[in-house]
């Protein structure tokens, strides 16, 4: 299904090596630093040319934060994000001026919110050829018929280019946007929740837009959203989040069949079922997310976990691969046995 | 629909439209729906099709200046009496509809960040809701909003109840929103995309709570929403609504496994589904929801519809309702054949 783009199948093309953002809360006259909100911990993933990486969790736990500090919006407390150019591993920290352009049209994002992603008062040609004119790419005629193409591409009426965002749906603003992230020939694009403001019949176009296109044009995606069901659809492989850290991650089949950690067995217990006959068992969690400025100590997820044990309190588990492509954070990965959701319908 | 029945709520042909410089937006027009006491109904659809605005006009929230009941009626069977009285009759600022809201029907809605005041205290806000509508001494109601609280399962409610909404997070605040509603117990909940802005383990715990709590408290629940999960989980019938017109109803069992409009049958194709092996295409319905000011005769999903036929959709008339089978309707001319019995409404 996925096209590869020039070299073998196993190119990486995005290596994340143990990055950190924090936040610093500042408190009183003299801005005295208290404490830091650690919104991204010691991450570490690879992505591979031409794949889709579905990265899950709730709000808060930072996969948007982890998102931006990949595009560098953010710069990062500490670690490492390699970026491969022209055959070559690059850390992106450490570029500047015409080479941090130079790098930002391969990486591109598609926001959640398609109503306050498009200023209002461009029109659609404008916004899309933004940044084809901030990169010198094409001008005049060139441009025009380059935007055209894009919004073909997208499956937008070329007619409509001179019209302003507001007279357009939601699924057709945020085709705009996808077109306006595609419009340098990026490698990497960011998917950052994108049908999650959408109806539930529009996201499904847009859904499949963004496959399609990932096969016409051999994108890899890093794909965001906290939507369990469709992480699961679109991707090759998926992380889940937890409080800043990756708890698991797997390839997609194996997220349901074998989940290893509590909290994707939790998360997957919590999706509502479109089959009335299914009455699975229902994992609540207990209380909240902790808060991220100050987490719990060993274990973050130890305080909602219904298998924690004493370990759990004081040890910080390790990242551990238990079988090939499947990594998880808990002491108890190899012991536990966790189910994933019942798909056998009872109606079929 | 059997008139012996005893109905809790009944909407007929209700019409509320909005008069805007632009135009008249027909948001709803023509639901009929009724609520049987202590049963769940789940209204489903997708964004501007009307579910909200149905909502509202039982409970009589909406702006007087740019909207109003045109038609139809909703008959609402009072707690005590016993009396049958009809909401879209009486005045929205009278004694009356006082009276109802908050003591015999309650509403929650969908944004727990903007739905409590942020300048009164969690109790405060709980406490006058229980002042208003019983003679009860300030201390007393105190103590109910307590009890209130601690019914929705919050920790800690001593110390909560003095807090500014501000220090609870989104799952305590709908929590606080719930024990509010229920405080006077309600005989009709009305919940407003209650979990919509949550995230999935909280919405999975509001859900289980929602559904124990009807059971207390033996209530009628009326919950809107468009996550077709949602309302597989909660509901034990369900309406479809699409463009301010109800297209199908039927208990929970019917309308998920076997679906008869073909808006409903796109609707439940477009969703992905955990652990379905085959990574096919999601089947979306063609299209976007029309203009709302645009008045579409004959049957108004023609314009998306797999199944449209050129001759019969864009008639003058609206599409009737029709019974499939016991209970099951729906709005389709796939299914107007004599063998399906009419419905009475339009």
């Amino acid at each position: 299904m996925k096209t590869d783009m020039t070299d073998g199948n196993d190119t990486v093309i995005l290596e994340i090596k143990n990055l950190t953002k924090h936040f610093p809360i500042y408190r009183g006259f003299l801005r005295r630093i208290v404490g830091n909100v650690q919104a991204v911990n010691n991450v570490s993933f690879s992505v591979k040319s031409g794949e889709t990486l579905g990265i899950v969790g709730e709000s808060g736990c930072g996969k948007t934060t982890l998102a931006r500090v990949i595009l560098r919006a953010y710069e990062a407390t500490s670690g490492e994000v390699l970026y491969r150019q022209n055959g070559e591993m690059i850390n992106i920290f450490s570029l500047k001026g015409q080479e941090l352009k130079k790098l930002r049209r391969d990486m591109q994002i598609i926001f959640q919110d398609p109503f306050s992603s498009l200023n209002p008062r461009k029109t659609v040609m404008e916004i899309i050829a933004e940044p084809l004119r901030i990169h010198g790419i094409s001008r005049g005629q060139e441009l025009k018929l380059r935007v055209g193409e894009l919004l073909e591409l997208v499956g937008l009426n070329v007619k409509h280019m001179n019209r302003y965002p507001n007279a357009f749906s939601g699924g057709q603003r945020q085709r705009i946007g996808i077109a306006r992230a595609l419009a340098l020939r990026p490698k990497l694009v960011i998917c950052d929740e994108p049908v999650s403001a959408l109806d539930v019949s529009v996201q499904a176009q847009v859904i499949n837009l963004l496959e399609d296109l990932q096969n016409e044009l051999g994108l890899t995606y890093l794909f965001i959203a906290h939507d369990l069901s469709v992480v699961e659809h679109i991707s090759d492989r998926i992380a889940v989040m937890y409080l800043g850290s990756i708890v698991e991650m797997m390839p997609a089949q194996e997220l349901n069949e074998i989940p290893k950690h509590p909290y994707t067995e939790a998360l997957l217990s919590a999706v509502p079922s479109i089959d009335p006959n299914s009455h699975k068992p229902r994992i609540i969690l207990p209380g909240e997310i902790p808060n991220p400025s100050d987490p719990p100590t060993g274990c973050k997820f130890h305080t909602r976990c219904r298998y924690a044990e004493e370990k759990c309190k004081t040890e910080v588990p390790a990242w551990d691969e238990i079988s090939p492509g499947h990594w998880t954070l808990c002491h108890f990965s190899k012991t536990l046995n966790l189910h994933g959701i019942d798909t056998v319908k009872a109606s079929e | 629909m059997n008139e012996n029945e005893k109905y809790l709520l009944k909407i007929n042909n209700l019409k509320t439209y909005f008069y805007t410089l632009d135009g008249i937006v027909r948001a709803v027009d023509g639901v009929s729906l009724t609520l049987k006491p202590g049963k769940t109904m789940g209204l489903v659809g997708e964004s501007g099709c009307g579910k909200s605005v149905t909502a509202h006009s039982i409970l009589r929230l909406l702006p007087l200046k740019t909207s109003q009941i045109k038609e139809g009626e909703i008959l609402f069977r009072r707690r005590n009496d016993k009396e049958v009285i009809d909401l879209a009759k009486i005045n929205p600022q009278g004694k009356l509809i006082r009276s109802i809201r908050g003591k015999e029907i309650a509403i929650i809605f969908q944004e727990p960040m903007t739905s409590l005041s942020p300048v009164y205290t969690v109790g405060n806000q709980i406490i006058e809701a229980i002042l208003l509508h019983r003679q009860i001494k300030p201390q007393e109601a105190r103590e109910h909003a307590i009890q209130m609280l601690k019914s929705v399962g919050l920790g800690m409610v001593e110390s909560m109840i003095d807090e500014y909404p501000h220090r609870l997070s989104g799952g305590q605040r709908q929590r606080v929103m719930i024990a509010m509603a229920l405080s006077c117990s309600p005989s009709l909940l009305i919940a407003d995309e209650p979990t919509t802005a949550l995230d999935v383990t909280i919405q999975a715990q509001i859900i289980e709570l929602l559904k124990s709590l009807q059971k207390q408290f033996q209530m009628a629940v009326l919950i809107i929403t468009h996550n077709l999960g949602v309302i597989a989980e909660i509901a034990d019938e369900i309406a479809v609504m699409y463009l301010g017109r109800i297209v199908e109803s039927g208990s929970l069992k019917q309308v998920f496994e076997n679906p008869l409009h073909p808006y409903t049958i796109g609707l439940l194709k477009s969703v992905p589904i955990i652990g379905n092996q085959t990574k096919k295409r999601l089947a979306p319905i063609p299209g976007s929801v029309p203009d709302p000011l645009s008045v579409i005769e004959g049957c108004a999903f023609r314009l998306r519809c797999p199944a449209y036929k050129q001759k019969e959709c864009p008639g003058q008339e609206g599409v009737a309702m029709v019974e499939v089978e016991p209970e099951h309707y729906v709005r389709c001319l796939l299914y107007d054949r004599d063998e399906g019995v009419r419905g009475n409404e339009n």
